[in-house]
C-alpha cells in the first residue's frame, strides 16, 4: 500500500488477504507467542497476554506508525514490507523470532535474522506470503529495553536500540542487542560474549558501546551516518541499562 | 467617414530603434504589443490604476495605457523585456505572519541576552530597565512610526507572576547540578499592527505608485423580519475570524444574540473600498467599519422609535433585540417592528425620512502620515503596537537532541480582547508556527538544487504532540485611536518563538558553551554540540 500510494509500484494483481481464514490469531502458550500475519499492530500492542511474556512487543510496537495506522497495519505487513525504521523488524530479530512463509507449493520457516536483508528487502520470494511469526519464550529473569530517537514525537525512527538481558545467579546469563537504522537491515550484534558472567554496570555498558566506533550507518536527508552512530551509542546505553534494571526486577 | 491619417513614429525600445506608421489614436500599450510584438507589457485595468502596463519612458515610470504612441515619437523606452531574470528551481518562499519581525526580534533578543550575560545581569532585569515606561506614550520611534499606547512593565509583571520566574530559575540551577540540561528562554516583543499603505512605499527607492489609502468597509441591512445582515467587502483569507468578530460587535451595539447575525460578502461588482486582511489589520479595521455603519443605523432606528414612541432620542436604549425607553420596560419596539415600518409603513416614519434600513461605512486607517522626501522620517504606517512576553523552560536531551517543554507562558497586550478564544487561537498558532521555524522547518537541496524533502514526511512541521501546553495571559491597554481600542494580534506568536527557542536551548546547553547562530536547531546539531563538535 505505501509504495502504491507513492506511485512507486503498480502491481498488475493485488490479492486482498483480509478475509483469508486463520491468519489473524494470537496465541500465548507456555511463554511462546504466535502471531498471525493479519493481526493488526494495535491488537498486538494492546494484548495483555503478549505483554505479560514479551513486554518489549508492547513497548516497541507502540512506536510502530501511529494509533490510527496501527489499527489498519498488520504485523505481517510490517514484517514483509521491512521498512528501515520498522520497530517490529527490530523486535522480531532481538527476540529470536521465526517467520513462517508459504507459497502454493511449500511452506518454510526462517529466523528473523535471516529474513531482513535491507531496506524493503527480505528473503521472501515473489510467490510467498508471510503467514505467522513465532516468538520463543523468554527465559526467567529476562528484562528488555527499547529506546528510539525521531525528529518529532513518534515520527519515523532516526535510530533505535533494543536490548534484552537475562540474569541468573546475579550476573548476566544471556543477552541480545539490535540496532535499527545502523545498517541497511536491523543489525544484531553479539553482546553475550562481552556481558555473560558479568554485572551489567556502567563500565560493562561502556565496554559494549566502544564496539560501535567502527559503525557506519547510512546517511540520508533525515540524518548523517555520524549522527546515527552517536544515537546508536546513546540509545544502546539506555536500552542496556533498562534491560538490566528490568531483569533485576524480574529476578527480585 | 474620414480616416485619420497614420503618422510615422520613431522610437527606441530596449536599445533598438523602430519606425512605424501608426494610427494617432492608438495607445502606446497597444502599439508595443501589436505593432512591435513586445507582449511583455500587459494591459489589465486600462485606466491607469493597476500598473501592469508600466514602462520606463526616458527613464521615468509611466503607464503605457495612458499615452498615445504618437506622443513618444523620438523617445527611448524600456519595457519588461529589457530586464534580465534569473530562474531557479529552488522553492519559492513567501513572506508571512510577522515576517521581518521574527528575524529582527531574534537578533535583538539574542543581543540582549548576550549583553545580560556579559554584564552579569539577569535577563529579565536588563529588559525591564530598558522598557518604554507607561507615561511615554504615544512613543515616537527615531524613524517616525509611533507606538500608540501600552503598559509594558505591566505585561512583564503579569508574566512573572504567571510563569513564576524565580521558581524556574532555581529549578534550572538545581537541575544543572544533577547533570540535567534545563534552559530558560525569556523574550519580549513589539507586535505592530494595522499597516497603512504607505508601508509599501518603503519597499522601493522610487515607488511607481504611492497610495495613502487603506480603508475597510461594512454594510448593514436590517430586513423586515428584524434579521441583521452585515456585508463585508474584503474576503477572510488568513485564518482570521471576521464573522465571529463582526457578530460580536453587532451584538454589542444592538444588544442582540451574536449567533443571530448573518454575515455575507460583497462580490467584486458591489464591493466598497477594502484592503483586506494582512499586517494584523482586519479585526481592527472591520470593527471600525462596522462601528461606523452601526452608528448610522442606530441613529435611524432611534429616530423611527422616538417618533413612534413619542420619546426623546436621548432616552432610548438598545435592549433585548430592540429599542426602548430607558426605565420603561413596556415602551419598547423590536428591530422587526422598526424594520417593518421602514419598509412598509412610510407614513409611520418621521416625515423627512426615506424608506429602507441599510447603512454602509468606509473606515479609513485612523492614524497614518506621509514619509518625508528623503525617507529619514518614514511617517506613521504601523502605529497600533501591542506588546508581548513569552517565557519557556525546556529540557534538552544531549544524547538524542530531543527538546521537551517543562513550561511555556505567554502574556500579550493587544488591548481590547474581542474574543478570547480566537485570540488565543492566533497566539497558539503563531507560536507553533514559530516553533517550526526554530526547530524543524527547512528545505533540503542536493547540489543540483533539487529539493529533497518535498513532502510532509520529510519537511517537518510540529505536530500537536511536539508543541508546549501554553498558559496565555492578557493585559488590556486600549488604543486611543481605534474603534473599541482594539489592536491587531494575528502575528505575535511567530515573532517570539524563534528567539525564545534559541535562548532556552542555548541556556540548557550552556555547559557546552553553545552559541546558536542559525535555525532550525536540529537534533543532529544538538547532539554534535554536546559531543564537542
Amino acid at each position: 500500500m505505501p509504495r502504491m500510494r507513492l506511485r512507486v509500484e503498480k502491481p498488475a494483481t493485488i490479492i486482498d488477504i483480509n478475509r483469508v481464514v486463520g491468519l489473524d490469531g494470537i496465541s500465548v502458550d507456555a511463554g511462546a507467542v504466535t502471531v498471525g500475519a493479519l493481526v493488526r499492530q494495535q491488537t498486538l500492542v494492546t494484548h495483555d497476554g503478549v505483554a505479560a511474556v514479551h513486554p518489549l512487543l508492547r513497548e516497541a510496537g507502540s512506536y510502530a506508525g501511529f494509533h490510527t495506522t496501527r489499527h489498519r497495519g498488520t504485523v505481517g505487513g510490517s514484517i514483509a514490507f521491512a521498512a528501515p525504521w520498522a520497530e517490529l523488524a527490530a523486535t522480531t530479530t532481538l527476540l529470536g523470532a521465526t517467520i513462517t512463509v508459504r507459497s502454493t507449493k511449500a511452506q518454510r520457516t526462517l529466523a528473523a535474522s535471516d529474513f531482513f536483508l535491507g531496506p524493503n528487502q527480505t528473503a521472501l520470494a515473489a510467490d510467498e506470503l508471510v503467514t505467522e511469526v513465532q516468538f520463543p519464550p523468554a527465559p526467567a529473569g529476562t528484562g528488555f529495553g527499547f529506546h528510539e530517537a525521531s525528529p518529532r514525537y513518534r515520527d519515523y525512527a532516526t535510530a533505535a536500540a533494543a536490548a534484552s538481558i537475562t540474569i541468573a545467579d546475579g550476573v548476566c546469563s544471556s543477552a541480545a542487542w539490535v540496532l535499527l537504522r545502523a545498517a541497511p537491515a536491523p543489525l544484531s550484534i553479539d553482546v553475550a560474549s562481552t556481558l555473560v558472567g558479568r554485572v551489567v554496570d556502567d563500565a560493562a555498558i561502556e565496554n559494549v558501546v566502544q564496539s560501535l566506533a567502527g559503525l557506519d550507518p547510512p546517511t540520508d536527508i533525515e540524518a548523517s551516518g555520524a549522527h546515527r552512530r552517536r544515537l546508536a551509542v546513546t540509545l544502546t546505553r539506555r536500552a542496556l541499562a533498562d534491560a538490566w534494571a528490568n531483569a533485576q526486577e524480574a529476578v527480585a | 467617414m474620414s480616416t485619420i491619417e497614420h503618422q510615422i513614429v520613431t522610437v527606441t525600445v530596449n536599445g533598438r530603434t523602430y519606425e512605424r506608421a501608426v494610427e494617432p489614436r492608438k495607445v502606446l500599450s497597444d502599439f508595443l504589443r501589436e505593432d512591435l510584438e513586445l507582449t511583455g507589457t500587459h494591459v489589465a485595468c486600462e485606466h491607469g490604476f493597476c500598473g501592469v502596463c508600466n514602462i520606463l519612458l526616458d527613464g521615468q515610470t509611466v503607464r503605457s495605457c495612458l499615452l498615445f504612441a504618437v506622443q513618444v515619437d523620438g523617445a527611448s523606452i524600456e519595457t519588461v523585456e529589457s530586464l534580465a531574470a534569473v530562474l531557479t528551481n529552488k522553492n519559492q518562499q513567501g513572506a508571512y505572519r510577522g515576517f521581518g519581525a521574527e528575524v529582527s526580534n531574534w537578533i535583538l533578543e539574542r543581543l540582549v541576552d548576550h549583553a545580560a550575560h556579559d554584564l552579569g545581569m539577569d535577563r529579565v532585569e536588563i529588559r525591564r530597565k530598558n522598557l518604554i515606561q507607561a507615561d511615554a506614550f504615544s512613543y515616537r520611534t527615531p524613524t517616525g512610526n509611533i507606538y500608540d499606547s501600552g503598559n509594558y512593565p505591566g505585561v512583564l509583571d503579569k508574566i512573572l507572576a504567571d510563569f513564576d520566574y524565580d521558581y524556574w530559575v532555581k529549578y534550572g540551577d538545581d537541575a544543572r547540578k544533577e547533570g540535567r540540561h534545563v534552559g530558560i528562554g525569556v523574550v519580549a516583543s513589539q507586535e505592530r499592527s494595522v499597516f497603512s499603505s504607505t508601508e509599501f512605499w518603503l519597499w522601493f527607492d522610487e515607488p511607481a505608485f504611492s497610495p495613502t489609502s487603506s480603508p475597510e468597509s461594512a454594510s448593514i441591512q436590517i430586513e423586515p423580519t428584524g434579521q441583521i445582515v452585515v456585508t463585508l467587502h474584503s474576503h477572510a483569507m488568513r485564518g482570521n475570524s471576521p464573522e465571529t468578530v463582526v457578530s460580536q460587535v453587532i451584538a454589542e451595539e444592538f444588544d442582540v444574540d451574536p449567533t443571530s447575525v448573518v454575515i455575507t460578502y460583497a462580490d467584486s461588482q458591489h464591493a466598497l473600498p477594502g484592503t483586506g486582511p494582512g499586517g494584523s489589520r482586519y479585526t481592527v479595521m472591520v470593527s471600525g467599519a462596522v462601528a461606523g455603519a452601526a452608528s448610522q443605523m442606530k441613529d435611524k432606528i432611534k429616530r423611527i422609535a422616538a417618533n413612534k414612541l413619542e420619546a426623546a432620542e436621548g432616552d432610548l436604549e438598545f435592549r433585548d433585540g430592540g429599542v426602548g425607553v430607558k426605565g420603561a420596560p413596556d415602551k419598547q419596539l423590536s428591530l422587526s417592528d422598526i424594520a417593518m415600518m421602514a419598509y412598509m409603513f412610510k407614513l409611520d416614519l418621521p416625515p423627512d425620512m426615506e424608506s429602507g434600513l441599510a447603512t454602509q461605512w468606509t473606515y479609513d486607517h485612523p492614524l497614518t502620515t506621509l514619509p518625508n522626501a528623503d525617507r529619514s522620517d518614514l511617517g506613521m504606517f504601523y502605529p497600533f503596537v501591542g506588546h508581548a512576553w513569552h517565557m519557556a523552560v525546556v529540557e534538552v536531551d544531549p544524547g538524542t537532541g530531543g527538546v521537551e517543554f517543562l513550561r511555556y507562558s505567554a502574556v500579550h497586550d493587544v488591548e481590547t480582547v474581542v474574543n478570547p478564544k480566537t485570540l488565543n487561537g492566533q497566539i497558539i498558532g503563531g507560536t507553533v508556527q514559530g516553533l517550526g521555524t526554530a526547530m524543524l522547518e527547512e528545505y533540503i537541496y542536493d547540489d543540483q538544487g533539487r529539493v529533497l524533502n518535498e513532502n510532509f514526511k520529510h519537511y517537518h512541521l510540529p505536530s500537536s504532540m511536539d508543541v508546549p501546553t501554553m498558559t496565555i495571559g492578557h493585559q488590556e491597554t486600549p488604543s486611543p485611536y481605534t474603534a473599541y481600542g482594539i489592536k491587531g494580534a494575528g502575528e505575535g506568536g511567530r515573532m517570539l518563538t524563534p528567539a525564545i527557542m534559541s535562548a532556552a536551548v542555548e541556556d540548557a546547553l550552556s555547559p557546552y558553551g553553545v552559541r546558536i547562530t542559525s535555525l532550525p536547531i536540529s537534533a543532529e546539531q544538538i547532539v554534535a554540540w554536546a559531543a564537542g563538535d
